[in-house]
């Protein structure tokens, strides 16, 4: 791989350009330094609207022209909402990438906000979180979460209360999109295949005379340390019992994050690194082992990703009929306590490295994992991360993996949630033909658990 | 262009035992892609087997001549490689990635799996369990639901497509251990079978290593039919909706049965169903039914054409207030596309798409082994791509306006809807 070439405009706009010259292919990305984590109670679920109102027009580029360019020139774009950020990409033949250079510097500082494209946007994500609620697991997860943290925003989902996505006014989302959306909070990843000598030019070229804005308020709210477990019981409607337990986590630049990678992989395995990726099966680590071997659930999950602040650990689990809760919740009490009390073993530490280099090679195949993975780790830590993080895993020790376990997995640290459903087997239909889509494993919920926070347009 | 897919690039051999191979050496990242299929099924369950299929290829992973569930677990995550296998409807899909480094081992591993499977009876039952649970939890999901209902109004019994591959809670149940190596015995067989790699090897010493450990895999016996009878014609609405408790949205499904991948209109009821509910954000179905009307979060069409006609149909994600108008502007929307020729604006722009988009798809070493998965199965040609935006620039609006009026009628659908509704339609 060719190095990241980093340079940083007067405006305060940060470029990072990694050629890739594979495919007659580049990618080419905005993020935002505002997601969730930026809003206050009244406003949730305002960053998500403000990147649905980035497709509906400037000046020059009219409501869905976006789109048409894209499609005629062969590309895709698309953009995602996080705690921690927004982004937006397209990705097309390199020939064509100006295109992305034009739709971004336009929308970063042009868009219109029609009172009239808000109102029909709200009805479209009222149902984007409608969807989510025929989740029953959603339910549960938005609860947890909410008990976990009683000030920080991480308190709530990324998609909003929808109550606050009633009510919200077009003055408030504009005024969030002025706040944030300037050069001087933003990051541009390139990836693909251009000289980066001409591509920074062009940057220059297009975003150079964006005038700098007022620095975005800082989110200085600190969750206060738990001092109790807590406890979420909730019964509705449902097809079984699920189990979700979750952890205060250390923050991606806490020196506690990569032991807890490790111990995160030595439980469940290593997730995938890339955009589009898929982790190791993990259905040799202890939680599978544990849970889904022994029968007590049909899926096992150990939630653990990059976050700005300290975020959650989430430890969810899917009953097998029949199975009572306190039996999973004992199960997976004892594997947490099991890795507190006794170092992993030379060869579980062994396995992780491996999956993460593997997880490595992975995400650098495409131009759009490559500008996935620069952006987000730029976000939360430095993209200076992507050269180090093997070498950071490596120096962990099996002492540091036993300690991060004896710190977070207490009693006052967790808060446990319990899905019990309310009507035993859902109703049967009129002439109560069955069938399922796939049958899950611990790996599909693992990924699923991972885009949970990007929520897409 | 260079496309990764054409003639010269690829290495295409049928083996002795009639195994086909197709290689794509690609240097430039150290993993290897894998996608082998096998032309076999779910539509070879009876009634009373629905599901063998799905349940005899989960469980050959539970236990080889070679390796327990749990030694094979412990490999792979030892390796980082990954190895799925399932069955579809049509076909058995095998896949997997690894190191380049580790091909020996993924390729002993695989063959172990597809060859010597061992079924063993405490394994399977964990894995009858597993998938007994799933099929609960499905049966409470709106969107599965409302698919599933679809596809039973749309087929008629007997019909592979009346059902998904997945079987039901009664006929998994009572699946039998010997029903299941029966199954792999009758229907795993190299000339049955494909195996795409793409990566960074030689062709030629990808071959060589192939056939070692697959070559001596043999079939016996005649080769069994693989045939997906057309659905009759609609002659009416059909409708069907289902309640399910605790729910916020509905989904539904509306359509038709559509048309096999080789049949001569496809390339024009691709176009059109791309113009209809897909480019860019659903088409025209995202412009009007979620855009303009507010309805829906999702709304989109999809022709599955595979080697069966599966559905032409549109999806969408409805708040239950609204589910009488989002129908009425689907069947707005289905009503002008078998009425009016698509503009010429709307033609060129999906056929920019269509042609201009294929760098991106074959960016990845998944991209191509996909790609190349799908042009083997259809017996498109190793020079499709080179075909492809030709046949795509001479789709006329004229054709698919004759596609859509063949395939779609506004008086003859189906609908299914799952959610907060009353169940009395």
């Amino acid at each position: 791989m060719t190095e990241i070439i980093e340079a940083n405009l007067e405006n305060g706009l940060k470029v990072l350009l990694k050629p890739v010259r594979t495919a007659p292919v580049a990618t080419f990305w905005v993020w935002y330094r505002v997601g969730s984590r930026n809003e206050v109670p009244g406003i949730t679920g305002i960053s998500h609207w403000v990147e649905h109102m980035m497709f509906k027009g400037t000046p020059t580029l009219n409501k869905g022209e976006i789109m048409h360019l894209i499609n005629r020139n062969g590309g895709v774009d698309n953009a995602f909402t996080s705690t921690d950020f927004t982004a937006y990409f397209e990705t097309l033949p390199s020939d064509r990438v100006d295109l992305a250079l034009r739709i971004e510097s336009d929308r970063m500082v042009n868009a219109l906000f029609d009172p009239e494209e808000v109102a029909s946007e709200r009805t479209v994500i009222i149902s984007e979180r409608e969807g989510a609620e025929n989740e029953p697991r959603f339910w549960l997860g938005e609860d947890v979460q909410a008990a976990a943290f009683k000030v920080h925003p991480y308190h709530h989902d990324t998609i909003g209360w929808k109550q606050d996505l009633q009510v919200m006014t077009r003055d408030q989302l504009y005024h969030h999109y002025l706040t944030y959306y300037v050069p001087n909070n933003a990051i541009i990843v390139a990836a693909g295949d251009f000289d980066a000598d001409e591509m920074l030019k062009k940057i220059k070229e297009k975003f150079g005379a964006i005038p700098r804005g007022a620095a975005p308020p800082a989110m200085q709210t600190v969750e206060p340390l738990q001092e109790a477990e807590r406890r979420i019981l909730m019964r509705r409607p449902g097809p079984t019992h699920y189990f979700h337990a979750a952890y205060h986590a250390p923050k991606a630049t806490d020196p506690d994050f990569f032991p807890m990678f490790v111990l995160a992989g030595v439980l469940d395995g290593v997730g995938g690194m890339s955009f589009s990726g898929h982790g190791s099966p993990g259905r040799s680590a202890r939680l599978y082992r544990a849970l889904v071997e022994t029968e007590l659930a049909t899926g096992v999950d150990f939630g653990f990703r990059e976050t700005l602040d300290p975020g959650l650990i989430d430890v969810t689990a899917t009953a097998r009929p029949g199975v009572p809760l306190e039996k999973i919740e004992r199960a997976i009490f004892a594997e947490l306590d099991k890795i507190a009390n006794k170092p992993i073993t030379d060869a579980e530490f062994a396995n992780v490295i491996k999956q993460a280099k593997v997880q490595f090679v992975y995400a650098t195949d495409g131009v759009m994992n490559v500008g996935y993975i620069l952006g987000q780790m730029e976000i939360v830590a430095s993209y200076k991360n992507y050269a180090t993080f093997l070498d950071n895993l490596q120096r962990v020790t099996k002492a540091d993996v036993q300690r991060v376990a004896q710190k977070y997995f207490v009693e006052t640290n967790r808060t446990v949630g319990w899905f019990i459903p309310t009507n035993g087997a859902p109703r049967k239909n009129a002439n109560g033909a069955k069938g399922t889509k796939g049958t899950k494993n611990a790996k599909g919920a693992k990924d699923a658990k991972r885009a949970k926070k990007v929520v897409r347009r | 262009m260079t496309l990764p897919i054409t003639p010269e690039a690829i290495t295409r051999v049928t083996l002795d035992n009639g195994l086909t191979i197709l290689v794509k050496d690609n240097p430039s990242n150290a993993s290897v892609t894998m996608r082998g299929r096998i032309r076999a099924g779910g539509l070879y369950d009876a009634e009373k087997t629905l599901g063998l299929a799905s349940l005899a290829t989960a469980a050959l992973i539970r236990g080889t001549r070679k390796r327990t569930f749990q030694k094979l677990n412990a490999e792979l995550d030892r390796t980082g490689m990954s190895f799925g296998i399932g069955a579809g409807m049509e076909t058995i899909s095998f896949s997997g990635k690894c190191l380049v480094e580790d091909f020996d081992r993924w390729l002993d591993l695989a063959s172990d799996v597809i060859l010597h499977p061992t079924f063993p009876r405490i394994e399977v039952e964990k894995l009858r369990a597993e998938i007994l649970a799933d099929l609960k939890e499905a049966e409470d999901d709106t969107g599965h639901v409302a698919r599933r209902e679809f596809r039973m109004l749309l087929y008629p019994k007997g019909h592979p497509y009346h059902h998904f591959s997945d079987g039901k809670l009664e006929t998994v149940k009572r699946l039998t251990l010997t029903q299941m190596q029966d199954f792999h015995a009758r229907y795993f067989r190299p000339d049955l079978t494909t195996l795409v790699v793409v990566g960074d090897l030689r062709a030629p010493a990808a071959i060589a290593k192939i056939e070692r450990a697959l070559g001596k895999w043999k079939a016996t016996g005649a080769r069994p039919s693989h045939h997906i009878p057309d659905a009759p014609a609609r002659t009416q609405i059909a409708r069907r909706d289902s309640p399910l408790a605790g729910k916020t949205q509905v989904d539904l499904a509306l359509g038709y049965p559509g048309i096999r991948r080789n049949n001569p209109d496809y390339y024009a009821l691709a176009v059109g169903d791309l113009i209809f509910g897909r480019l860019g954000l659903y088409g025209r179905l995202g412009a009007n039914v979620r855009d303009k009307l507010g309805l829906a979060y999702y709304v989109y069409s999809s022709v599955d054409a595979n080697l069966g006609a599966g559905p032409w149909a549109v999806y969408a994600g409805v708040n239950p207030k609204n589910i009488e108008r989002a129908i009425e502007g689907i069947l707005a929307e289905i009503q002008r596309l078998r009425s009016e020729p698509v503009t010429q604006d709307e033609l060129s722009e999906a056929q920019d798409f269509m042609t201009g988009s294929l760098a991106i798809g074959l960016e990845t070493n998944d991209g191509v082994a996909s790609t190349l998965s799908a042009i083997e199965l259809h017996g498109l040609g190793l020079d499709y791509l080179q075909r492809y935006p030709q046949i795509i620039r001479g789709i006329t609006a004229e054709q698919i306006l004759a596609a859509a009026y063949k395939y779609a009628q506004v008086d003859h659908y189906a609908l299914s809807i799952a959610g907060p509704v009353d169940g009395k339609a």
